[in-house]
């Protein structure tokens, strides 16, 4: 053989192994594209200052409200009769039937979740919530207890309490109820959607 | 023979060059339509505001980020409804992160939502006072 060409040899096997390296690395190697992109510190900055300003959470699990709807939603510990003063309502939230329910505390004891009929200790009963007050009855009279933050609304700056999004009658008239889209009925594209974040979530979980 | 050495170093180098390209994928968004959350709220003018009515579009193959659009529906309070805007992103924990605009002034924030997209979440004013906390439901 040509000694030039046996010199050649080793350069072009060098040449073909180096882009063949090159390219698998470029190939396999981790893209940004893909892989979760966003600064670790953004949501845990997020989360400290949504946590650092959360009001003692009010709002229930759903499964907490469906497991108090279905069992007796009062506690055994023995209730003293309760005077309005002592029952703190936190919240008023609406269960999957569309019926209310009230956040209560007497006495500082936990919150539990009433409906309408409900016992609030061995003489009261529940007998009106509303979006923002819970009415029950003892011993013949009725007691009327106002929402936390309602109760609160007064003491507010008069700048926040402007910022509420208190809807106007033009603002509601002015936004109707979503049309029907006629392909599918709300909810219609759940599971779809929650499959695919699971499959996403997966993924970020095997990345990591 | 040394011409084929040659033609065989530059068959070489041009296979290497493809690999070489960028990697970078220009993906296809896909639109995950008729989404409702159920949401309870005590906030002052939202508690009737119940049904959260969104489509999601984005790349969840090559992205973690996702456009989110609608309105909040509010059927026990005079059938009104809020229009809504946002995104959602996934956090580097795994967890869902959504934030959305809701009608003008209001924001509804929900932080670290599970796999089962079902949470608490926050609304907060202009201002970012927070205004109360909601529920939100995906069934």
């Amino acid at each position: 053989m040509d000694p030039r060409a046996r010199r050649l040899i080793p350069v072009a096997v060098v040449v073909a192994s180096v882009g063949a390296v090159w390219g698998y690395v470029a190939v396999t190697a981790p893209r940004a594209v893909v892989g979760p992109s966003i600064d670790p510190v953004g949501p845990v900055a997020v989360v400290s200052e949504a946590r650092s300003h959360t009001v003692p959470a009010v709002a229930p699990r759903v499964d907490d409200v469906v497991a108090r709807a279905q069992s007796p939603s009062i506690d055994s510990t023995p209730f003293i009769a309760p005077a309005a003063s002592n029952v703190v309502l936190s919240g008023v939230a609406t269960s999957p039937d569309g019926s209310r329910l009230a956040i209560v505390s007497v006495d500082r004891s936990p919150e539990t979740l009433l409906r309408i009929g409900d016992r609030l200790g061995p003489d009261a009963t529940v007998v009106r919530i509303d979006d923002t007050s819970m009415t029950y009855r003892l011993a013949g009279s009725e007691r009327r207890v106002l929402l936390k933050a309602t109760q609160n609304a007064s003491a507010t700056p008069a700048r926040s309490l402007q910022a509420s999004p208190t809807p106007t009658p033009a603002a509601l008239a002015g936004a109707p109820a979503m049309a029907r889209s006629g392909q599918g009925e709300p909810g219609s594209g759940n599971e779809a959607f929650r499959a695919a974040v699971a499959k996403k979530m997966q993924g970020i979980a095997a990345a990591r | 023979m040394i011409k084929s050495l040659k033609m065989l170093c530059a068959t070489a180098t041009l296979v290497a060059i493809p690999t070489l390209a960028s990697a970078y994928v220009v993906g296809t968004p896909d639109t995950y339509s008729d989404l409702l959350w159920r949401v309870s709220s005590n906030v002052s003018g939202l508690s009737g505001c119940t049904e959260l009515q969104v489509d999601a579009t984005g790349d969840l193959a090559n992205s973690t980020k996702l456009s989110i659009y609608g309105a909040l529906n509010c059927p026990l309070q005079q059938s009104g409804s809020y229009g809504v805007v946002g995104s959602g992103y996934f956090g580097g924990d795994g967890s869902f992160n959504m934030t959305l605009v809701v009608g003008t002034n209001t924001t509804l924030q929900c932080v670290r939502l599970p796999s089962s997209l079902s949470g608490s979440c926050s609304y907060y004013d202009t201002f970012g006072n927070i205004l109360g906390s909601a529920f939100v439901n995906f069934r």
